[in-house]
């Protein structure tokens, strides 16, 4: 597969980057068009005829055209809400919630309290998923009870949280109700999943040959894991911390429940202060000032996370693969 | 292979299944969006026979979450009796109404624990009337092993709960009536009433110092309240007559339930200052509407006359509310009223001092 497209690209490779510039300038203005005269309908079609066509125009095979086609529907589903969504948006009233330092506040908490969700899960969730991906007896419990935060509802999600940890439970020393740590924990109980299962395949995809060299050669398990499997798994690491990442930052059934409003360290004002969490901050602006004031704030936290997606993806991409984080 | 092939045979009648699902979800999607406002003619102007005019089979109820107990009593009863479907969707007071005038989506009813949100943001464009229907009161609930839970009594209440680590939890003030309402309850205690205050403001500020703000709405109170984060809760007595946890029956002068003119006047000597407004102390008023976007206003009518008659009463009462006898119409819109509502309704153009 990967030896495939990368020859495919050698060969377009003369003009592949102004190719992708060219198709989204077109795919932009083809939207604004269909979006300023008010027929956004048009521009689903379009967009479907234009992937179709580029398709064809780059490999003629039925199979790729088939492909990119009905890739494409699915490109409309998500892509197009979202840019309907953004072209809604009045930009002075983007500006001045971008200006407003509550939402500073917010925003900060809305990627430093996932951020730590997602660290946390991946300290102890690659151990578990190197584990997982050995295999051990008892296995499939381990994988169920891994799995079973994805089905849980999310505001069930913040009562669990709060019988297991709050004072009434394991832990009574510890405060979750408003608290940082609280956050973390709603957090972590519905994104660790992630970070677990996409370590896991990446350490499954490793040939175990690999791992056998590395010890005949002398390494024992830490240093085989420090200098052969942890490299080569390191993508799915970061895939995994990245969707543990996003998740948490669109908890909203948890996080209500548990840390509705969090006291938190701001280094912008030297000192503690109280914010909510993105989500439970968008909703309350939707019930304060309506649908447009909560777009704005929403439409800020949607560009805070494309920056950083972005950024993780140019960190992380070493020009050799082309594939996922 | 036979194994095989009744599993492809599966998944591919599954898959067109799916498609023509999907297919079909294209049809009404644009129903729910802008054509509904235009429907504003049938709120309140063919006030002719209901019993006449064929009735829709289904209706749908926005209402405020300490609402949800007695609709959900009420529900099989009224579907046996009037023969028709009844989809209700409980969410905060704020925002069930929202979903009316930001989201244009269409209800038979909107029920608000608040008659002033019907007031203020569904009038005129949305609705031409409201009936205020029951009214309710605060009231602290506990845990058995809360701190203080002992001593705890109607009349000692604020002592054990400005004592030092007490937690007392109760619903954000900016977004749901409930959470102005207990900061409200809070400021009458330090209030003269007939010459008499319940506790100084130094019991005030204890109490304030002991409030914590951890959830939007009331609902996960309970929840926060049996983990042990809480101590205390703040909430309608409605809830707490029916939680099973041990409660206090607050005095009239601070629970909000009185809506005389006396009382009234009291209560407006509470102020909250929000984020989104100040909001001034008043009896609690439940308030109910059929909006202009009904698409079976004759259904919401049913429904409003449902519980402004014995057996809808005889719910309100059993879940902890005080229903209104007879309910209350703002006479300015007598007119728009639905014959039926009107009949067993009385139009007043005030409720104490309330302006309706």
């Amino acid at each position: 597969m990967a030896t495939e497209t990368e020859r495919r690209f050698e060969i377009a490779a003369v003009g592949r980057t102004p190719l992708v510039v060219a198709f989204v300038v077109v795919q932009a203005l083809a939207f604004a068009a269909a979006y300023s005269v008010g027929q956004p309908t048009w521009y689903a079609y379009f967009i479907v005829g234009s992937t179709a066509v580029t398709a064809y125009a780059l490999d003629g095979t039925s199979f790729t055209v088939a492909t990119a086609t009905a890739g494409s529907l699915l490109m409309v589903a998500l892509g197009l809400p979202l840019f309907m969504f953004v072209a809604r948006q009045t930009p002075a009233l983007v500006i001045e919630k971008a200006l407003d330092p509550d939402v500073h506040r917010v925003l900060y908490l809305g990627v430093y309290g996932p951020l730590l969700a997602a660290l946390l899960s991946l300290l102890f969730g690659v151990p578990l998923a190197h584990l997982l991906a050995k295999g051990f007896s008892g296995q499939p419990l381990v994988e169920s009870l891994v799995d079973l935060p994805l089905v849980v509802p999310h505001s069930v999600a913040g009562i669990i949280i709060l019988f297991g940890f709050g004072k009434g439970g394991a832990f009574p020393q510890f405060s979750v109700l408003g608290t940082m740590v609280g956050l973390v924990l709603a957090m972590a109980f519905v994104s660790a999943p992630y970070a677990v299962n996409a370590s896991r395949e990446a350490f499954e995809a490793i040939d175990d040959r690999l791992e056998y060299a590395s010890r005949i050669h002398g390494a024992n398990n830490w240093e085989t894991f420090r200098r052969v499997t942890g490299p080569l798994a390191v993508r799915g690491m970061i895939t995994g911390g990245v969707l543990a990442w996003a998740r948490a930052v669109s908890e909203f059934g948890a996080v209500a429940v548990v840390a509705y409003s969090v006291e938190f360290f701001y280094p912008f004002a030297g000192g503690t202060v109280t914010a909510q969490h993105a989500p439970v901050f968008v909703y309350n602006t939707y019930l304060q000032g309506g649908l447009e004031e909560s777009g704005a704030v929403a439409f800020l936290l949607l560009a805070v996370s494309a920056v950083i997606f972005l950024l993780v993806r140019y960190l992380t991409d070493d020009g050799t693969a082309g594939g996922m984080p | 292979m036979t194994e095989h092939r009744t599993r492809r045979a599966f998944l591919a009648s599954s898959a067109t299944a799916a498609a023509i699902g999907l297919a079909g979800c294209t049809g009404d999607g644009g129903s729910d969006g802008g054509g509904s406002g235009d429907g504003g003619s049938d709120g309140g102007g063919d006030s002719g026979t209901p019993t006449s005019t064929p009735m829709s089979d289904s209706m749908t109820i926005f209402h405020a979450g300490s609402l949800a107990p007695p609709f959900s009593a009420a529900e099989p009863q009224f579907e046996e009796e009037f023969d028709v479907d009844v989809n209700r969707e409980a969410k905060g007071s704020v925002a069930s109404t929202q979903k009316i005038t930001q989201q244009g989506r269409s209800a038979d009813v909107l029920g608000t624990s608040d008659f002033r949100l019907i007031r203020n943001r569904v009038l005129p464009d949305y609705g031409d009337w409201y009936a205020i229907f029951t009214t309710n009161s605060m009231s602290i609930q506990y845990r058995e092993d809360s701190p203080g839970a002992d001593d705890i009594s109607a009349d000692n209440w604020w002592d054990v709960l400005s004592r030092d680590g007490v937690t007392i939890g109760h619903s954000d003030p900016a977004v749901d009536p409930g959470g102005y309402r207990a900061v409200m309850t809070l400021q009458l205690g330090a209030e003269e009433f007939q010459g008499e205050r319940l506790y100084d403001e130094g019991t005030l500020d204890a109490l304030m110092s002991n409030t914590t703000v951890p959830t939007g709405t009331e609902t996960n109170l309970e929840g926060q309240l049996e983990s042990g984060e809480l101590d205390y809760v703040l909430y309608y007595q409605s809830i707490s007559a029916t939680s099973g946890l041990p409660y206090v029956d607050l005095q009239p002068e601070v629970d909000l339930s009185q809506a005389t003119s006396e009382y009234a006047q009291h209560y407006a000597k509470a102020e909250v200052e929000t984020d989104s407004g100040t909001f001034t102390g008043a009896p609690i008023a439940y308030g109910l509407t059929v909006p202009s976007v009904a698409e079976a206003p004759g259904r919401g009518a049913q429904w409003i006359e449902y519980f402004a008659t014995e057996p809808g009463r005889a719910i309100l009462e059993e879940q902890g509310l005080v229903p209104v006898d007879p309910i209350v119409v703002p006479a300015s819109s007598e007119d728009a009223v639905p014959d039926n509502v009107m009949e067993v309704a009385s139009a007043q153009s005030s409720l104490g001092p309330l302006e309706l």
